[in-house]
């Protein structure tokens, strides 16, 4: 694998120019802009808020310096609450080529979307240029999800994934799952695996937290398909998705926006501290891929059943199918069809291998199914973290 | 050698059917098996009452009300009723230990 150089010494595996909107009332105009090049160029990202919020500003400054991006427009209103001048510093430190456009001051939407449409011409010139170098395996983070489960999920593709993060990890990898709200019954399993009694503790804290709050809710993570496709409770759901972790020993426990410290196995807790405040954690698939991007991802791999099609803007998702059925149907939206296990085709560990070296492809630049196909998703909300503590980290 | 046939006979179970772990009471459905049709398990001819699509469970073991439900060698809630060896196991007799879910009426095994 070749990857673009950044000034941080990390690498990307594309070359992205983003379009970020710093309050819904500039999406449009966002949009507008993005759409006069291809979903594979530009991308659209942003905020709706008009509220500040430390984590939302926290992960648009990780994302918009993300590995996989190379230069960033920011489009802002004018009046909204999003502080743009410390993002567009925080890009710029990076050097980044960036820019700020304010609809109120440059005069309204067709004259910002030619001002904006003018500085992305200049900027995919400017960022053409970037140093490619090999990239090892070593230096690549990838994440895991799983959505649209069913009871095949956790019988094909989560396991399968599971296989392929422990190649990664055994190649210094570091790879991230997560989704503590799927992971409520596994708590004593994690446990046992974590690589220090006090990042036990954290472990297990983590998913009383998640408990609790789903708990407050009402509702646990679990849709009506997932009912339909087998599922009969959140600690199934759980012990499934929980397969995707693989054998590794977990290294940490990392928050959205977190970069792992080294290669290895991370838990990522979505799930935010304190009182409920900002409703569900992650109001849908999408919020929990831009989580695990925040956090450094290259790829991510999406474990479905019933058959999502999502793919995300940033970094490639890999759909790896779980149903044979479904494969069927969707085959079109899917990179990997894990269903071969059922009809005794395939093994785990021939699936848990094509998913490695899928994730090489694609890290070459192949594009994934969602990619190809234009998905380009993103959702950001309002959320609030406390700090991770050392105990969360491997000991130095 | 006719006990050892013997022995084996006794212990077919369906291959549409999986045990992921050797404690488990329930089997995962890797491939459809319709209502009333008879399939060995343990080398047990039995029924299903309804159909069990992909990716559902159907009980390896008599599992009585309230005893625990174990898949992938965890406990993944409790048994709401006495469960027959070879009956699906699903949201009309299976409860979580943590938090109940939003069921949908008409999603007790016909799968998809």
């Amino acid at each position: 694998m070749n990857g673009y150089l950044r000034s941080d010494g990390r690498k990307g595996i594309r070359n992205l120019t983003l379009v970020v909107y710093l309050v819904e009332c500039a999406h449009h105009v966002a949009r507008e802009i993005a759409q006069q090049f291809s979903p594979q160029t530009v991308q659209v990202v942003g905020f709706p808020g008009c509220y500040p919020n430390d984590y939302a500003q926290s992960m648009l400054e990780k994302l918009c310096t993300h590995p996989n991006v190379g230069a960033v427009l920011l489009v802002s209103l004018g009046c909204e609450g999003f502080n743009k001048l410390r993002l567009k510093d925080a890009i710029e430190a990076s050097g980044r080529p960036v820019n700020v456009l304010t609809i109120q001051g440059e005069g309204g939407t067709r004259t910002t979307i030619n001002k904006g449409v003018d500085w992305v011409v200049d900027a995919l010139s400017q960022i053409e240029d970037v140093p490619m170098f090999k990239m090892e395996m070593s230096e690549i983070i990838v994440g895991t999800i799983c959505g649209g489960s069913d009871g095949t999920s956790g019988l094909t593709a989560n396991p399968a994934i599971g296989r392929a993060f422990d190649l990664l990890v055994a190649e210094g990898a570091a790879c991230v799952f997560e989704e503590t709200g799927e992971l409520i019954g596994c708590e004593s399993h994690m446990a046992e695996r974590a690589v220090t009694p006090e990042l036990a503790d954290e472990l297990v804290k983590s998913i009383e937290k998640a408990a609790s709050y789903y708990e407050v809710l009402g509702y646990p993570s679990f849709a009506p398909g997932n009912a339909d496709g087998g599922l009969s409770t959140i600690e199934e759901k759980s012990m499934g998705a929980y397969a995707k972790s693989g054998k590794s020993e977990i290294s940490g426990l990392i928050k959205p926006g977190d970069r792992p410290p080294s290669g290895g196995l991370y838990l990522l807790d979505v799930v935010p501290d304190g009182e409920v405040r900002f409703g569900f954690p992650n109001i849908v698939d999408n919020a929990e891929i831009v989580e695990l991007i925040a956090c450094g991802a290259h790829v991510v791999l999406f474990a479905t059943g019933r058959g999502s099609v999502v793919g995300s803007a940033i970094s490639p998702v890999i759909k790896i199918c779980a149903n044979p059925l479904t494969y069927s149907k969707l085959s079109e939206d899917m990179d990997i069809n894990a269903g071969l296990i059922l009809d005794g085709e395939a093994t785990l560990d021939d699936v848990g291998e094509e998913i490695y070296e899928k994730i090489k492809d694609v890290g070459q630049g192949r594009m994934s199914c969602s990619e190809d196909l234009g998905h380009t998703e993103f959702i950001l909300t309002y959320k609030s973290f406390d700090p991770i503590g050392p105990s969360c980290l491997p000991r130095t | 050698m006719m006990d050892e046939k013997k022995q084996d006979r006794s212990k077919i179970t369906d291959s549409r059917l999986l045990l992921l772990d050797e404690t488990d009471n329930v089997l995962g459905v890797a491939r459809p098996i319709g209502a009333g049709e008879a399939f060995p398990i343990d080398g047990h001819y039995v029924r299903l009452d309804r159909p069990a699509g992909i990716g559902f469970k159907v009980a390896r073991q008599t599992i009585p009300a309230g005893q625990k439900v174990l898949k992938y060698g965890a406990c993944i809630g409790l048994a709401t009723q006495d469960i027959d060896v070879g009956q699906l196991v699903h949201v009309h007799n299976l409860k979580s230990n943590y938090l109940p879910n939003t069921v949908v009426a008409g999603t007790e095994g016909e799968g998809s």
